[in-house]
């Protein structure tokens, strides 16, 4: 069980890093002029 | 550097007037302030260790190695895929607001509601723990009997200095959590390095970490581990709190993002290290469980009288700032949803003090809310005294409920949106996960209605119980008068600039 444990805590590690890699190359290659809000085009009642 | 703060906030104030909201609140919060206030409101120190006793009764001490585990893993997706919706639409209202653009107002309507009645139960939950921790050690220090009683006078004196500290105003408050932070990381650090190093006894291998089969509740291990469960859930509550500073953080649409993520992944880690090192010192893992408070207990036994009280100290005021949090994020949840005139009274709830620019009614709201929640719990404790479960197991369990389905709707309706081609690739925020996207927000989905069912099972049924009822009482209030009443956040889209510019110059804008 001690194996298991100790790759579940890295598998855990390994997708916060994974994730927040992720997320920051999206925020680096992030481009305002293609952005469009939500809220503007999707005037739900 | 002052000149592009400036111009920064003039940027984040046209995206808020942009949802036809007025910069009401003071946006002063930089990214670190973002992070600690959710970071505070997780608080590995007030849920890991208020509720270690409940985990190690129902999971033993496989709970701390492989229940904190498994639950991080799943709330890290949950916490970016809220990320990515927080980037997208960066207003107070989060949850609810995400939901009302995603499908339509009712939606939003109903997830507010949920939310806020899961918020009650955090801050309810968080500072009923601090008074729980604090009430034996100043009743040893003042030489009075803690009794359930003491422990709500006290818990009533907390919720009213948080309600005074929060009022006063975001600047106070933000110097506070980004203290707490610090404070949370050092206090672990202390623990850690006090039982690694003064431990009166050799600490067990690190195999006692993950083992699981013993149990010392009468449930079967496999029931007992799922109801376990409840410890790691309840401390992974909360970082919404970065989405609904969200108009008083600079650069929100990257920084809350990063502030809803990162507090989970930290406390991941520094939660893991501190349960690791508490649970290895364990002597006697019966007589832990079977103790009033079994983190109380293990530290005692490990680190003696004076060193463990000293201990118990730092940590007992870790959960008065993780208290202190709560009431702002729950505050500016009340403040989101009244400005859309969700709630009765609304007018009042969404007033913002011009002296301190904070929403003074709604704080103190969430006060009188959150008393009221473990009043009616020790009303019925006095009716029925031969209960099994304990006051904070029920607080908990309706605040992991109700938060986890009011995170879990908009995930939902944003999978839904974006199958009706509604939601497209242009409407994310700077923050996204991409292709990632879609698998982790169904991966989170199916850990929301997991969890939902664990929570509420024997020997908690009464918080399932107490959360249908509620849920009942909103449809009545829907049908009977929101329905038809509720304009929703999409109205503010109404608003014109000179109505907006008009409720800013109130603040000297």
């Amino acid at each position: 069980m001690l194996l298991l444990g100790l790759v579940l805590v890295l598998l855990t590690i390994g997708v916060a890093v994974a994730i927040g890699y992720r997320a920051n190359e999206s925020v680096r290659r992030f481009d305002e002029s293609r952005h469009e809000s939500f809220i503007g085009s999707n005037r739900n009642t | 550097m002052q000149r592009d703060k400036q111009r920064q906030i003039l940027e984040d104030k046209k995206d808020l007037n942009r949802f036809g909201y007025a910069q009401e609140l003071l946006r002063d919060m930089g990214g670190f302030s973002n992070f600690a206030i959710s970071f505070s409101i997780i608080s590995i120190l007030t849920g890991a260790v208020s509720l270690y006793g409940h985990g190690l009764t129902y999971g033993g001490p496989g709970m701390m190695g492989f229940g904190w585990t498994i639950v991080a893993l799943f709330v890290l997706l949950i916490a970016a895929s809220m990320a990515e919706l927080a980037s997208a639409i960066p207003t107070a209202g989060a949850l609810y607001h995400w939901a009302a653009v995603l499908a339509n107002k009712r939606w939003g309507w109903y997830t507010a509601w949920i939310n806020l009645i899961g918020q009650i139960g955090i801050v309810a939950g968080i500072d009923y723990s601090f008074a729980l921790f604090a009430d034996p050690l100043l009743a040893g220090a003042f030489g009075y009997t803690s009794s359930e009683t003491t422990t709500l006078v006290l818990f009533g004196i907390t919720l009213l200095l948080h309600g005074a500290f929060n009022h006063i105003g975001i600047r106070l408050v933000a110097r506070l959590n980004d203290f707490s932070a610090w404070y949370h990381i050092g206090v672990v650090v202390i623990l850690v390095g006090s039982l690694a190093f003064f431990s009166r006894h050799e600490l067990q291998p690190l195999a006692y970490l993950f083992q699981v089969g013993q149990t010392f509740s009468d449930q079967p291990y496999a029931l007992a581990f799922l109801i376990g469960l409840l410890q790691a859930q309840w401390t992974f509550t909360g970082y919404d709190a970065s989405a609904h500073t969200i108009e008083e953080t600079i650069n929100p649409r990257v920084r809350a993002a990063w502030g809803i993520f990162s507090s989970v992944a930290f406390s991941f880690i520094f939660g893991f290290v501190m349960l690791a090192f508490v649970t290895l010192s364990i002597k006697d893992a019966a007589a832990a469980s079977g103790a009033e408070n079994a983190f109380i207990h293990v530290i005692s036994e490990a680190l003696g009288g004076t060193f463990g009280t000293a201990v118990l100290w730092l940590v007992t005021f870790a959960m008065w700032f993780c208290g202190l949090s709560s009431v702002t994020s729950f505050s500016r949840m009340l403040y989101a949803f009244s400005r859309d005139k969700g709630i009765p009274w609304s007018r009042h709830w969404a007033e913002i003090s011009v002296r301190y620019r904070t929403p003074a009614k709604a704080i103190w709201l969430v006060v009188i809310l959150s008393f009221a929640l473990a009043l009616f719990d020790y009303i019925l404790k006095r009716i029925n005294p031969d209960t099994s479960y304990t006051t904070l197991a029920f607080l908990t369990a309706v605040s992991v409920v109700g938060l986890y389905v009011a995170y879990g709707i908009p995930l939902y309706l944003k999978l839904r949106a974006e199958a009706k081609g509604l939601f497209r690739p242009q409407h994310y925020g700077p923050w996204n996960l991409g292709t990632w996207s879609r698998p982790i927000n169904v991966l989170s989905l199916v850990w929301i209605v997991f969890i939902s069912v664990v929570m509420v099972i024997p020997p908690n049924q009464n918080a399932g119980f107490a959360l249908i009822g509620m849920f009942l009482l909103l449809l009545v209030m829907d049908l009977a008068y929101y329905h038809r009443r509720f304009p929703g956040p999409q109205a503010a889209l109404d608003t014109t600039a000179e109505e907006i510019k008009r409720q800013e110059s109130r603040f000297g804008k």
